[in-house]
This record gives structure tokens, sequence and C-alpha cells, in this order.
């Protein structure tokens, strides 16, 4: 029995710390539009990774996890390799100045060999200037980077983990969660409810006002078009026709 | 014309099964089901638990064996100590009492997902060192609906057990996501 006490003392004296943001006043993307996805045309040697591998990696990084969320708003956009010409040492404030000027709502992929530790895989990172924001993902090109001896799962979680950072989202203390800071001894498949809770808490599904249905408790009209309207109309008249009933039925009571 | 009119008349007012205006449903809820990684090795999650209660009517609509059953539910998640998250369900789902002592409701829910957060500062590992990061100061909520199919297999005639499957934003190939409401449902 003492043992038990003893026990459950101990498990409930650990903290635990869920998913965290990468600033307190929860810095995010407009989601009115994509937020959109660039590549250096620099290619990381160091890493065996070329301009169009990383591109094809983030692709399957933000297809896996970011944008398979059910709750959320945010929608990643793979687009084109740029000629940048920062060089094999951009730092993080570079990178970021660099899509700020061309484009906003944008996130720069990019290697780098001048990340101070080779077991750091890559560093994500996210500049916002009112609610206008970049972010910039840096490989690590270091000579002798461990990036060049993880398996492909892990390339892809370590690209989807630093995007987790450029879109906001800081580190959580749930070990099997992709936002956790130590890849080793986990193997990553899909988002785990704490990365879920996370981009849900920052890129909400909104409510549109789409017919009674909207105003009575809202459905998911991300997607303007006729058919969500008329799906929207349709529930709005199935809850107002049951109230009704109700009021019929129970007339005496209410 | 008017005959349509008596014989809709009659089919819409005919009660042919006795049934409960009201019920109310307590169970579990658990959203990405089969798809959010739930341990180190990659295992997808099967059930989670997160205690719902649902408070919901049943309202004859066709010939005794069709029903509209709205409902309206609450669903508390365990969370770690520096995050809160809940939930309001609103179901229009409309029921059928397919055989025997097997009922089957379908239709579509809003998922009203409220999380936030204690605004407290969190030192974390970050890669060789550690760094500062923040929980949310305030609450933001995300909206979403579903198409639902629950099977419900009733006990006894004021108690049923009750599955019901989920497919949220079930109009998006990319986002579309299975959650499970496994619930008791006391029929008044």
């Amino acid at each position: 029995m003492k043992i038990l006490i003893f026990l459950v003392t101990f498990i409930f004296s650990i903290n635990s710390f869920a998913w965290t943001l990468m600033y307190s006043d929860a810095r995010k993307y407009k989601t009115s539009t994509s937020v959109d996805v660039y590549y250096d045309s620099q290619s990381c040697p160091n890493a065996g990774l070329t301009a169009s591998s990383i591109q094809t990696l983030t692709e399957e990084a933000v297809d896996t996890y970011w944008n398979s969320v059910a709750t959320t708003s945010l929608k990643l956009n793979s687009k084109s390799i740029l000629n940048t010409g920062l060089g094999t040492s951009p730092s993080s404030a570079n990178a970021l100045n660099y899509i700020a000027g061309i484009s906003n709502n944008s996130i720069l992929v990019i290697c780098a060999d001048n990340i101070t530790s080779n077991t750091t895989l890559a560093q994500g990172t996210m500049n916002c200037v009112g609610d206008i924001c970049v972010g910039a993902v840096l490989l690590n090109n270091k000579s002798g980077t461990v990036l060049a001896s993880v398996d492909h799962e892990t390339v892809v979680a370590t690209l989807a983990h630093e995007i987790g950072h450029a879109i906001g989202i800081g580190h959580t203390s749930v070990k099997y969660a992709l936002m956790y800071y130590n890849a080793a001894g986990v193997t990553y498949k899909s988002l785990s409810q704490d990365d879920i809770d996370a981009v849900t808490y920052l890129y909400p599904n909104n409510k549109s006002l789409g017919g009674i249905g909207g105003a009575c408790g809202s459905i998911d009209l991300n997607h303007k078009n006729k058919s969500h309207f008329l799906f929207s109309l349709l529930m709005g008249l199935m809850l107002l026709s049951s109230l009704y009933w109700l009021t019929r039925k129970f007339r005496y009571f209410i | 014309m008017k005959k349509i009119i008596i014989i809709l008349l009659f089919v819409l007012s005919s009660e042919c099964f006795s049934y409960s205006p009201f019920w109310m449903g307590a169970g579990t809820l658990t959203h990405n089901f089969l798809t959010a990684q739930s341990d180190t090795s990659g295992s997808k999650r099967l059930i989670d638990f997160a205690p719902t209660v649902l408070l919901g009517a049943t309202i004859p609509i066709w010939s005794g064996r069709f029903f509209l059953s709205p409902a309206i539910g609450y669903a508390q998640f365990f969370t770690e100590d520096n995050s809160t998250k809940r939930e309001i369900i609103l179901q229009y789902h409309i029921s059928e009492r397919l055989f025997g002592n097997v009922q089957m409701y379908y239709g579509f829910s809003n998922y009203i997902t409220t999380i936030g957060g204690d605004g407290s500062t969190v030192t974390l590992n970050n890669g060789n060192s550690s760094s500062n990061f923040y929980a949310p100061s305030e609450s933001k909520t995300s909206y979403t609906a579903s198409f639902d199919v629950a099977p419900e297999l009733i006990l006894s005639s004021d108690l049923a057990f009750r599955a019901q499957f989920s497919i949220m934003r079930f109009l998006s190939s990319e986002q579309r996501r299975v959650s499970h409401l496994i619930t008791m449902t006391y029929f008044f």
C-alpha cells in the first residue's frame, strides 16, 4: 500500500507540458490563402540531398503531417525552387529577410553548413511584422551532419518538425509527438493528438454563417460553395422542425 | 392529389412503435481514430478517454420507423498541465428502426472544439540546450462538420449501446478523419 501511495504521488508530481507556441503572442500566418513553401536551388551535399529531393521530401512532410488535420484551416502549398543567392552559410535572419522580399505568408527551405552542431538535424523559425509572417527551415549541411545517416521517415519527420516551428508551434514534453525536441528512439508515422491540438489552436476552422444551421452552431464552410450552403440550410431546418415538434408535443408543459 | 395528401398525413401521423421522446447518453469520444500517433513505436490511436455526455430527443417522422434524433453533447478532454480542451457536439441525426433491437442513426454533426492554456512560460529542451516556449493565454474555437453513422443495440426498454462513427471533414480527401463516440444511452 505504501508503495502504491508512493507511486501515485510520484506520478502526479511529475510536471508534463503539452504543446507550446514559439511566441507568447501566438503569432500566425493568415489562412485566408495558403502558406507557400519555397526551396533554395543549392543542394545539401553533406546530407545527400538535392534541391529537387528536398522539395519532394517537404511535400511528403506537409501532406503526411500538417495538411492532414481535420480541425484546422491551415493549408501548406509547395511552390518552386528559387535561386536565392544566399550562399552555403545563410543565417536564419538572412533566410527570413530573403523570403519576406519574395512573398509574404511563405516559408523558405534552405541548406546551411553553419549550424553549430552536426548532431542537430535542422532548425526552423518564423518572424512576423504585424500580421504578415514568414518562416525558414535550415537543413544541417555541416560536414558529418547526422542528417546524412538517418532514414527516410526521420528526414520527412524532421522537415515536418521544423515546418511546425516555422508555422509558430513550439516544443512539447510528449515524447511521441512530432514537436518533441529529440527524434531519437521514435518512429514517426503521423501527428499525435498533441500536435493536432497545437495546429488547431493556431489555425482553427472558422465559423462561417451559412444558413440557419450556421447561425445555430456553424457548419464548416471553408470551401464557400452552394452545396455547403444548402447542407447548412438543411441542418438548420431540421433543427428548427425538431424544436417546433417538441413545443407542439409538450405544449402543456412548456 | 387529395389522396396523396391523405396518405402522407396518415403515414406521418402513424406511430407503430413505442418510443421515448428524450434520451441521455454517456461514454467516451475518440478523435483521429487509427490516424493519430499514440506511442514512440508509431502505433495509431484506437481509443481515447474523453468523458462525453449527450442529451437528445426522438421524434417520429415516418411510419414509426424513422425518427429525427437531434442531440447536444459535451466532451471534456484530459490534457497536460498547461492546456485545456473541451468540445460541444451538435447532432442532426435521422434514426431508423432496422430490425429487432437494432436502430441505426445517420446524419451530421458539428464539433465545436475549444482549446486554451494557462499562459505560462515553459522551458524545454531545444537541440543541445533549452529554450522558452509559451502556453496559449486565451482560448480559441474550431468548428468542424462530420457525417455520422451510428448503429445502436437496444438492450432493454430504456437502455441501449451506441457506437457512433463520425467522418470529419468528409468533403476533403486530404483532411478526412474518423472519430468514434461510444455511449450507453438511457431513454426517459
